[in-house]
């Protein structure tokens, strides 16, 4: 039953998300495991997904990049320690902030 | 000889006439500006002293980023993060000073090294993504054996059955070696894991002392001292032993349920001396992300375990369970914030022991099977902590920490408490390339023990009742 709930809350998740949005543009912001996911991982194309559809008539991308775990001042202190199965944490986040056309 | 002799006169030639050609060379260096003006270069323009210079502070942020972005290289060098590395997993000094009374001649203040821990790691290939050894180079001592009982002998009398004797020590803390058997399907089946390593038991059972926010272990790893009394409720406790001899399966479904199962000797790490304590116990994990930061996981561990033989303290003959909830909290709202927990109780079997007290079988008459002739006990115990990482300002790189934690010896019986409030700071020095941490840790223990059951107290020699001062300096190198 556990295992069941488990599943269906980790099935809920999206893996993309807007994370800021104004009337004309805004950041999404998706998660990676690998340098080489960047741009082909289908989390990306939930990103874009989620473009279209907040621009229907298109988009400009202004600025992305790897954000920082927590902060860069934390994550330089606590190396490490924000970890999982003892391993350090190896999901990264991408940011695309974009304007709507 | 002679035609030697010509040889080494046209070497010396040579040489001479390399050296004169040299100085020239030197000489005319046209850089060099103590040449005058016979010697003109052409080439680019100098620039002119009207030339306004980059202001060092307008562009900080881009300079930052470059060496940012130079240390993340170097990070992933693979000598330094993938075939091979090697270096101190964590070498820590401690002060500590107890208010618990000591004997005459002896102190109450004790420095000490913690841990001096030596660790080799690396990828082999995708099918072997991690072979994993640590080594232990603090002072070991040599662990007892706990014997059992001689037939028709009184278990309690040590010159029938002797205590046990010194047996083993482990260098050798942690060895693992990670399969993977299908990397196409990985994550989802990621590894197996085979070896001696922290038990994926909550999150302080499997988190290494380097890493730990506090200096101290906590209660559900050891509790108690001495040995142990008829209702279970004194005496050392390893609730959740931090190793053990094990192969388990782990994997990541949808990138936020993480889930481990296997199966251990649950004899701590010197099964690999004594053998298996007893059957075998399985154990399972599965941790649900609700961000790539912060989690609730829930643990089982379901077997049966055994007194003779065990170097887990206060185990006994029988049915041998522990369920667990745990959870963590890492803030991105308040950077630096995180806060987690753990809650976990479970069952020890009949007639539990004390490592190196003979004791054998699951009945109550201690002189026929000595260890505590208690019956089987439910224990209990939780904890919760928060800390915070100053990141800017005047007490920028402090960390202060506030930890409570209970452990209930048996469930059903009253006065028996252990509690503690551990008000913290640690302090990071400055991270060096590629991945060195230096911390301070210094903590404040406010530890109280009820007694050993309705009406009892404890003594004033009792570690666990008595308030303790640690500071803690700590080098971690992985």
């Amino acid at each position: 039953m556990l295992v069941i709930l488990s599943f269906t809350l980790a099935s809920c998740v999206s893996s993309a998300q807007i994370v800021s949005e104004t009337p004309t543009g805004g950041t999404v912001l998706y998660s990676y495991f690998e340098e080489q996911d960047v741009l082909t991982s289908p989390e990306r194309k939930d990103a874009l997904r989620l473009l279209v559809a907040k621009c229907p008539s298109g988009y400009s991308i202004s600025r992305e990049g790897q954000l920082a775990q927590i902060d860069k001042a934390v994550d330089r202190a606590w190396m490490g320690q924000v970890s999982r199965d003892g391993q350090p944490n190896r999901e990264k986040r991408w940011a695309i902030q974009f304007a709507c056309k | 000889m002679r035609s030697e002799q010509v040889v080494l006169a046209i070497c010396i030639s040579a040489m001479v006439c390399l050296l004169v050609t040299g100085t020239y060379a030197t000489a005319a260096d046209p850089t060099n500006p103590s040449q005058g003006r016979g010697q003109t270069v052409e080439g680019a323009p100098t620039p002119s002293l009207t030339t306004p210079v980059p202001d060092p502070v307008e562009n900080l942020e881009t300079r930052l980023g470059t060496i940012e972005e130079w240390k993340a290289k170097i990070e992933r060098l693979p000598s330094l993060s993938n075939k091979f590395n090697i270096g101190l997993n964590a070498l820590q000094f401690l002060y500590t000073h107890q208010d618990a009374h000591v004997a005459e001649g002896k102190s109450q203040d004790n420095l000490s090294i913690r841990r001096s821990e030596f660790l080799m790691y690396g990828k082999i290939n995708e099918y072997v993504p991690r072979g994993h050894a640590l080594m232990e180079f603090q002072s070991n001592g040599l662990t007892a054996n706990t014997p059992g009982c001689n037939p028709g002998t009184d278990c309690t009398n040590r010159t029938q059955n002797a205590a046990g004797t010194p047996t083993t020590a482990n260098y050798f803390r942690e060895t693992y070696i990670d399969f993977r058997p299908i990397p196409g399907i990985a994550p989802n089946l990621n590894v197996i894991r085979m070896g001696v390593f922290r038990m994926p038991w909550g999150i302080f059972t499997e988190t290494t002392g380097g890493l730990r926010d506090i200096v101290s272990t906590p209660f559900l790893n050891t509790v108690g001292s001495g040995g142990g009394s008829k209702n279970s409720t004194a005496g050392q406790i390893d609730f959740l032993q931090e190793r053990d001899l094990f192969a388990d399966v782990r994997g990541t479904v949808a990138n936020r349920l993480e889930y481990v199962g296997g199966i251990m000797n649950n004899n701590n790490v010197f099964s690999q001396n004594v053998g298996s304590n007893g059957p075998k116990v399985g154990y399972g994990r599965v941790r649900f992300l609700a961000t790539d930061i912060s989690f609730i996981s829930f643990t089982t561990l379901q077997g049966e375990s055994n007194n003779e033989g065990t170097q887990n303290n206060g185990r006994g003959k029988g049915v041998f369970d522990r369920y667990g909830v745990d959870f963590r909290y890492t803030s991105r709202y308040l950077p630096g914030f995180m806060m987690q927990g753990e809650y976990w109780q479970g069952h020890d079997g009949q007639n539990q022991t004390t490592v190196g007290l003979p004791a054998q079988g699951a009945c109550e008459n201690q002189v026929q099977c000595g260890g505590n002739g208690a019956p089987g006990v439910m224990r209990r115990t939780w904890y919760a902590y928060a800390k915070y990482y100053i990141s800017s300002g005047p007490l920028e790189k402090w960390e202060p920490v506030v930890m409570y934690e209970q452990f209930d010896p048996n469930t059903k019986v009253t006065n028996d408490l252990y509690t503690r409030t551990i008000l913290g700071l640690n302090y990071y020095f400055e991270n060096l390339p590629p991945k060195i941490q230096t911390k301070l840790s210094i903590d404040y223990e406010f530890r109280h023990h009820s007694g050993s059951g309705p009406g009892t107290s404890v003594p004033n020699t009792d570690p666990f009742a008595q308030n303790i001062f640690l500071v803690q300096l700590q080098v971690r190198y992985q």
